[in-house]
């Protein structure tokens, strides 16, 4: 059997098996939609609201809380531009950290065309946010700041708690609101809304073995939002839509199995994580870690290759049954390198050398082995073609 | 070969690679990724007639190439090269040195004015947002050309 | 690609014209000492000093011809960088490179048929001011093709030039647009045909394809395919 290893978890992940046996019957039947006041229709809505009720208890959130929506993307932009639009009787400012998933850049962007102001919070060499900067940033009219728990990318895990309550001390009738973007800290870190202290919180299925195509927003009651998909009167009126029910129950299943999962499976994959960092910094020269390397997520590894260009490193990767991810622009279809590279400052010329590989539930320290045996070689033959030494 | 390229233009998702966005690879293009041909290991001995570069590693690409040349015929006689950046660059860079030591070498006029839609076809095709790679490889060429043209007392404009 | 941070490469924005939709003429004096020499067809390397946007530099072909007072550019908007280059006030300050490039036809070259897509035109505007006024004997077909009427960059220009030189032959090209301006001969993608239709015999002739990447790949197989040599054909994807 052809040796393989995927390690693109931050990615995608499957569907867990026992998710998509629970998720059966309610594929093969209760079709009703939510919103009809007959039987089937009563039914399927039973059980949207047993999941969120089930999703609200591990947030330590009430029910009304939880909106599901069609993904984290979704969720991220109704987080940033539903608030901010609400909100503009009382600002018109918004703080977002320089290295938010695009979901999040995008929309502040979108905010500015519209007259906001948007300031792009610094971050250190690891990442981190620079704290005592951002008391700074905020401004009278601020009215949202948006800062993701943890990193895509870098799997940077960021002080949130702390930088919950610098917000707290300058917050006046309830702003600025703060958001963050839970997505790829999910099954890694406790989610408890009021140890992390934020109004917004973002969560995603597809990160977490779960159907794809589901995510939701925690919406603090009381916080005003805008929608951003209209039409219907589903989820408060803050997500318009008929309601998939399938994929919301099995979103519920797999975030309830992640959290049961959660402390043992962190420290495993911990383990494995700085097992593989350890050997490959050893192994291969001129090779780094970027991001923190202890307040890092569980699975995430991300280096920079000297001399190596990105793509090139994938693909021949790719032929060895190796599957990772790359900042790289080349294998972006902007063309632009990855700005939470180009945020933490890296020597430029790294921008293009380096990849990203993230563990999972399937991970076994065979298939880490299996790495540490051909990444190395993979480097070398990459080296010995390249031109910048 | 090329038969054997058409065939897989539309075999892959029944596209043109000239036209798709999605990565397509190619069998030419794998071949010159996973076995490149040319590459310069150990430049300490290699006499070149003349050398270039393009690119910088700040934008993902640098290419360098050394060429020789035959003195009587003015032609190629050789064309080593070294790529950083992605497997499109590698491949494009690996073709085009084929290109110009094939057939006892190209001369140094046509050398000049390779163009990328050349280096293009014999790739079989590459998408879009790649085909600055085969520019760079292209750009690199004639640098290592007018090089040489420069240290042999030649004029390397075209008048 | 960086640009050597000397006074010398600094230009200043002295006029501004608008060309089409989304496309704007900038003309710059030098900041310091005279304008660098250049030949008809090259580019330079851009740089702004706008904080978001320094250390990014792109290409632009000059569309001035050599020998004018100011250096001019020719941009039309589409990202970021092309957009502050839009947005440039008179006065405001860029960085350029020395021009380098070589599109261009040498001095013994056969008669010439440029094919133009959209912007792709600003090396053969510099080109064909430049040669008429060097060697008005010499013969110039230009095909150039865009979406509609409003598009088409120096269309006044050009009429002037194809009045006052008998050997510059102009075929307009609409692809998204029908119109009675008896200036555009045809509405349909350039291809093979049109060429033949307007040109005869496609043999012995130096063709120069400028425009998108589609544009100048699509014109290349056109052209391969009717016969005309690859030594023939000279091109600049623009991108």
């Amino acid at each position: 059997m052809k040796k393989s290893a995927y390690l693109d978890y931050a990615a995608s992940t499957y569907l867990d098996p026992s998710v998509i046996k629970k998720m059966m019957p309610y594929l093969k039947g209760y079709f009703g939609n939510a919103s009809a006041l007959h039987e089937p229709g009563r039914e399927s809505k039973a059980i949207i609201e047993k999941a969120r009720g089930d999703i609200a208890e591990i947030l330590g959130a009430k029910r009304e809380e939880i909106i599901f929506t069609g993904g984290g993307t979704e969720a991220d932009n109704l987080a940033i531009m539903g608030a901010a639009r609400a909100n503009k009787n009382k600002g018109s400012h918004i703080i977002v950290s320089k290295i938010e998933h695009k979901a999040i850049l995008e929309a502040a962007k979108k905010l500015e065309s519209e007259g906001f102001r948007v300031t792009y919070a610094d971050v250190d060499s690891f990442g981190l946010i620079k704290i005592k900067e951002l008391k700074k940033l905020i401004k009278k009219d601020t009215t949202l700041i948006s800062i993701a728990i943890a990193n895509n990318e870098i799997g940077v895990i960021q002080p949130i708690a702390e930088i919950s309550k610098i917000i707290k001390s300058v917050k006046k009738d309830g702003f600025p609101l703060f958001h963050t973007d839970a997505v790829q800290a999910a099954g890694a870190i406790s989610l408890k809304i009021d140890t992390l202290g934020v109004d917004l919180l973002t969560l995603n299925s597809s990160k977490i073995y779960g159907p794809k195509g589901i995510g939701c927003l925690y919406v603090r009651q009381g916080v005003k939002l805008e929608p951003i998909i209209i039409g219907g009167e589903q989820e408060e009126q803050l997500r318009a839509g008929t309601e998939n029910v399938a994929s919301i129950f099995g979103f519920a299943e797999a975030l309830k199995l992640a959290e049961r999962l959660r402390l043992k499976e962190s420290k495993r994959l911990i383990d494995l994580r700085d097992y593989f960092i350890k050997n490959i910094i050893k192994s291969i020269p001129d090779c780094r870690l970027n991001g923190h390397p202890a307040k890092r997520l569980p699975n995430n590894i991300n280096i920079s290759v000297k001399g190596v260009e990105g793509e090139s490193l994938l693909l021949l990767l790719d032929s060895l049954g190796v599957y990772v991810s790359t900042g790289s622009a080349c294998a972006s279809s902007d063309l632009e390198p990855s700005h939470v590279i180009s945020a933490i400052d890296t020597s430029p010329e790294l921008s293009h050398s380096n990849i990203r590989l993230t563990l999972g539930r399937k991970t076994t320290k065979k298939e880490i082995d299996y790495v540490l045996s051909v990444l190395p070689k993979a480097v070398t033959k990459l080296r010995t073609i390249s031109s910048v030494k | 070969m090329t038969d054997k390229n058409e065939k897989l233009k539309y075999d892959v998702a029944g596209q043109d690679p000239y036209k798709s966005d999605s990565w397509i690879y190619s069998d030419v293009v794998k071949e010159h990724f996973f076995n490149p041909r040319n590459v310069l290991l150990d430049d300490s001995g290699y006499k070149a007639d003349g050398t270039g570069m393009t690119g910088s590693p700040e934008c993902g690409d640098v290419m360098q190439v050394w060429i020789k040349v035959n003195p009587e015929t003015k032609k190629i006689s050789d064309c080593k090269w070294r790529t950083f950046g992605c497997a499109s660059a590698i491949a494009s860079t690996s073709v085009m040195s084929v290109m110009v030591t094939e057939n006892n070498g190209m001369s140094l006029e046509k050398a000049l004015n390779l163009k990328p839609q050349q280096i293009l076809e014999r790739l079989g095709g590459l998408p879009d947002r790649k085909f600055h790679c085969s520019v760079l490889g292209h750009m690199a060429l004639r640098e290592a050309v007018l090089d040489y043209l420069k240290k042999n007392d030649n004029t390397g404009n075209r008048e | 690609m960086t640009i050597p941070e000397t006074e010398n490469n600094r230009l200043i924005l002295k006029e501004k014209k608008e060309e089409a939709n989304d496309v704007v003429t900038l003309k710059f004096c030098p900041k310091n000492g005279e304008l660098p020499d250049f030949r008809a067809g090259q580019f330079v390397m851009v740089g702004l000093a706008n904080k978001e946007l320094s250390g990014i530099t792109k290409s632009y072909t000059i569309s001035s011809a050599p020998g004018e007072k100011l250096l001019s550019i020719t941009v039309k908007r589409k990202g970021s960088f092309s957009q502050a280059l839009y947005d440039l006030k008179v006065g405001g300050e860029i960085k350029a490179s020395e021009p380098q490039g070589f599109f261009f036809p040498s001095e013994n070259s056969q008669d010439i048929v440029f094919l133009a897509g959209g912007i792709g035109i600003t090396p053969f505007y510099s080109i064909i001011k430049d040669t008429f006024k060097k060697n008005p004997d010499k013969k110039i077909h230009l095909f150039y093709s865009n979406k509609t009427l409003g598009d088409i960059a120096f269309l006044k220009d050009l009429d002037k030039l194809s009045a006052e030189y008998k050997n510059l032959r102009i075929i307009h090209l609409l692809t998204r647009e029908q119109t009675r301006d008896p200036r555009v001969k045809e509405f349909k993608r350039l291809d093979a045909d049109i060429l033949k239709r307007h040109l005869g015999d496609l043999s012995r002739k130096d063709y120069f394809i400028c425009g998108s990447i589609g544009f100048v790949n699509d014109l290349w197989r056109e052209l391969k395919k009717a016969g005309v040599k690859e030594e023939e054909i000279f091109t600049e994807a623009f991108f």
